[in-house]
């Protein structure tokens, strides 16, 4: 997968139009292929992630965020068994992903893991 | 699941509270269901006290946060920007995968229900995680 410096929009660069904050959960047993957290907005707009929890289960797990293309935003993110070394992050300058891409992440092959997340849509994204 | 996480500011009467239970498994009730208004969560501590099990966080019985996994003294807190409402008459509670001692801090305030989609505290898709 290819890395990226990923945009972080800050407060001359907040998109014009911003959809309602919505939250997401996902509990996975394996993200390999990726999992989707959220779907592509569609053109013309782009996911700006304000939030992300995420902590393994009953194993250590390696989580990547990826945009739908698979390519990274941030990650891998080292997090302990059972919830020993869990992340949480909260973006004040919002994560944008690339126009009209679904958040992804992946994982450690077969190994469990859960994630909450807030975001948003910007209809009119930064580019 | 998604929920949709309200742009009002605090509109009604605070609240706080700090519950301990030795066994969430059951579902533990934080805040009791107000008939007229709707609960809003403004900031969550939650620390487990036995810990490497599930903990969910209820809007009656959706789940809104959740499942996180804390090992045994690990907290997990949020402060929420945009209040995480529950449903008009619905309670607000924790419970965990099995017998599973919690510790759980919640800031909020009762409100009346928002009038705007935007500000919809209702869940608004797809699946329940297990």
């Amino acid at each position: 997968m290819a890395i990226t410096t990923p945009i972080l929009a800050g407060p001359g660069l907040m998109p014009i139009e911003r959809g309602p904050m919505l939250s997401f959960n996902n509990d996975e047993d394996d993200a390999v292929p990726a999992v989707e957290c959220v779907a592509a907005p569609g053109a013309k707009k782009a996911i700006y992630i304000t939030h992300l929890t995420m902590s393994g289960r009953t194993a250590d797990v390696a989580v990547t965020v990826a945009d739908g293309d698979g390519t990274v935003l941030f990650g891998p993110i080292q997090l302990q068994a059972d919830g020993g070394g869990n992340f949480s992050k909260d973006f004040n300058h919002p994560l944008k992903l690339t126009d009209n891409k679904a958040l992804n992440v992946t994982a450690t092959d077969g190994v469990a893991f859960t994630l909450y997340g807030e975001y948003f849509i910007g209809a009119k994204p930064i580019t | 699941m998604e929920v949709n996480l309200s742009g009002m500011k605090r509109a009604g009467e605070p609240f706080c509270i700090n519950e301990t239970t030795t066994d969430a498994s059951g579902g533990v009730v934080l805040k009791a269901g107000n008939p007229v208004n709707g609960i809003w969560l403004e900031y969550i501590k939650i620390t487990a006290v036995s810990g490497g099990q599930w903990i969910k966080i209820y809007d009656g019985t959706d789940v809104i946060i959740g499942p996180l996994i804390l090992a045994d003294g690990v907290s997990w807190d949020k402060k929420f920007i945009r209040p995480i409402g529950c449903d008009k008459g619905n309670n607000l509670a924790v419970k965990t995968e099995s017998a599973f001692g919690v510790n759980v801090i919640v800031e909020g305030f009762i409100s009346e229900p928002v009038p705007s989609s935007s500000v919809s505290a209702s869940i608004s898709a797809s699946a329940s995680p297990s």
